[in-house]
């Protein structure tokens, strides 16, 4: 008598079926991969690690570091799922915030920031401020056109430098040579000004 | 002039921490900016509620579409499987699945107390000599969850934390199995420089569960097989303390 296949026997993770996953609210799924239910993890990956690793990429603006980030996100997901809040955010919106930041944090390491100041100044002197250029490809392009044409030039190009470019304001300051103060007050009064023309917008989740 | 908190005792003001808001959501500033800007978040509710605001702007912002290149799963995949390796960690999911809880969440609180055992392990009579650190609060949207599945478990039985005045500050839910869940505690936040300690009194002497930091959620402990039948929390050192060194806050008789 032979013993059957060694896969077999594996204890398997997901206790859901494929279908009831994809229909799952995105809450759902982290309670399910706080239960170290892998394929739930697998299903948010789908639905967001496009957008993640767009973001990296956009910030980072190298391949490599921009699928470091990504793994990163989702392995941290993994492990402490209880880091994501339902009740602040969606999920989509979570997940986006922590690929900012450590995208950010990767480019400002001291390698990577040498790597990039190389080619980047003369990049970032050049892009003429087209909100096409910069925005073009968002999932809600029009939205966001809307809200960023509420914006005067200043505000748009200060949020811009520091958003998709991983600027602090202080750099940002010395780019546009203008006082640090002004760019503190129009990055937060530009963002609360496309938070009020969002507002009758909403994200569409996937 | 330029500002650094990192070697800065004083904590932001809040006109300052204010301005910086935009930048800080758009991580436009450095780190030690970051870290005093969280500190006072802390403490103010207006500003976190900006932050809330904000927040939703900014995924906006960065929501673009498309799928991921092919690839990262699998080396996600493989990381994940890396760390579930018994060896390396207590994660087990197959050990998990065989807990009889009546909802799903219920089986996230009775991990927490099921690691909590196999982190300390320790009897409660000799925690007396030592602090333990929780280090278990949920501050998910599983929170209430999980609040609702410890009333459901068999012989489960909710008391309230009262103050010294004798108004209500939280609530414990006392499990048969041991596990104690503090299921809400509205008591304010403290400075990072303190913590709330939890203890059970045993034979009349007050003996250590652990440390709910200085902002705690829901969280779980363990009399291991003692029965306590009552609880205080005092505010300690945030490294907490073997004995404690002032009167409770609040407590719960659990009759």
């Amino acid at each position: 008598m032979s013993n059957p296949p060694i896969h077999n026997q594996r204890p398997r993770r997901s206790k859901v079926t494929e279908p009831q996953l994809h229909e799952m609210s995105d809450a759902s799924l982290v309670v399910a991969v706080a239960r170290y239910n892998q394929d739930a993890l697998a299903e948010i990956f789908r639905r967001h690690g496009g957008a993640v690793h767009a973001l990296a990429k956009r910030v980072t603006r190298d391949a490599a570091l921009a699928e470091e980030v990504t793994q990163e996100l989702f392995v941290r997901l993994w492990n402490e799922p209880e880091r994501y809040d339902s009740a602040r955010g969606t999920l989509r919106t979570f997940l986006l915030m922590q690929t900012h930041r450590r995208s950010v944090d990767v480019i400002r390491s001291e390698e990577a920031r040498k790597r990039r100041e190389q080619t980047d100044a003369a990049q970032i002197a050049a892009a003429s401020y087209d909100i096409d250029h910069e925005f073009g490809d968002l999932a809600d392009r029009e939205a966001i056109r809307e809200a960023l044409a509420t914006l005067p030039e200043e505000e748009r190009r200060a949020i811009q430098l520091a958003f998709y470019h991983g600027l602090t304001y202080r750099e940002v300051a010395q780019r546009l040579e203008q006082p640090e103060g002004t760019v503190k007050t129009r990055i937060r009064s530009g963002l609360k000004r496309m938070n009020e023309a969002l507002s009758t917008w909403k994200v569409v989740e996937p | 002039m330029m500002s650094d908190y990192s070697n800065n005792p004083e904590p932001m003001g809040h006109h300052e921490a204010e301005n910086l808001l935009g930048a800080y959501i758009i991580d436009a500033v450095d780190t030690s900016e970051r870290e005093a800007i969280e500190a006072h978040l802390k403490d103010c509710p207006a500003c976190r509620s900006e932050v809330d605001a904000l927040r939703s702007t900014l995924g906006m912002l960065a929501n673009e579409g498309g799928p991921a290149p092919a690839g990262i799963w699998e080396r996600i995949e493989q990381e994940i499987d890396g760390l579930n390796d018994p060896v390396l960690t207590f994660r087990q999911p197959a050990r998990r699945s065989r807990l009889r809880i009546p909802t799903i969440i219920a089986s996230t609180a009775l991990a927490v107390a099921a690691a909590l055992t196999l982190i300390f392990g320790i009897e409660i009579h000799s925690l007396n000599h030592q602090v333990a650190q929780l280090g278990t609060q949920v501050t998910t949207s599983a929170t209430k969850a999980i609040a609702t599945a410890a009333l459901l478990q068999p012989g489960a039985k909710q008391f309230a934390l009262v103050d010294p005045h004798g108004k209500t500050v939280g609530n414990v839910v006392a499990l048969r199995s041991g596990e104690v869940v503090l299921t809400s505690f509205s008591m304010q936040t403290l400075s990072p420089k303190s913590t709330y300690q939890v203890w059970a009194i045993v034979d009349e002497r007050p003996i250590s569960l652990g440390l709910l930091g200085n902002r705690p959620g829901v969280s779980v402990f363990h009399t291991q097989g003692h029965h306590a039948f009552e609880f205080a929390v005092t505010i300690e050192p945030a490294l907490g303390v073997t004995q404690p060194t002032s009167t409770p806050v609040a407590t719960a008789a659990i009759v």
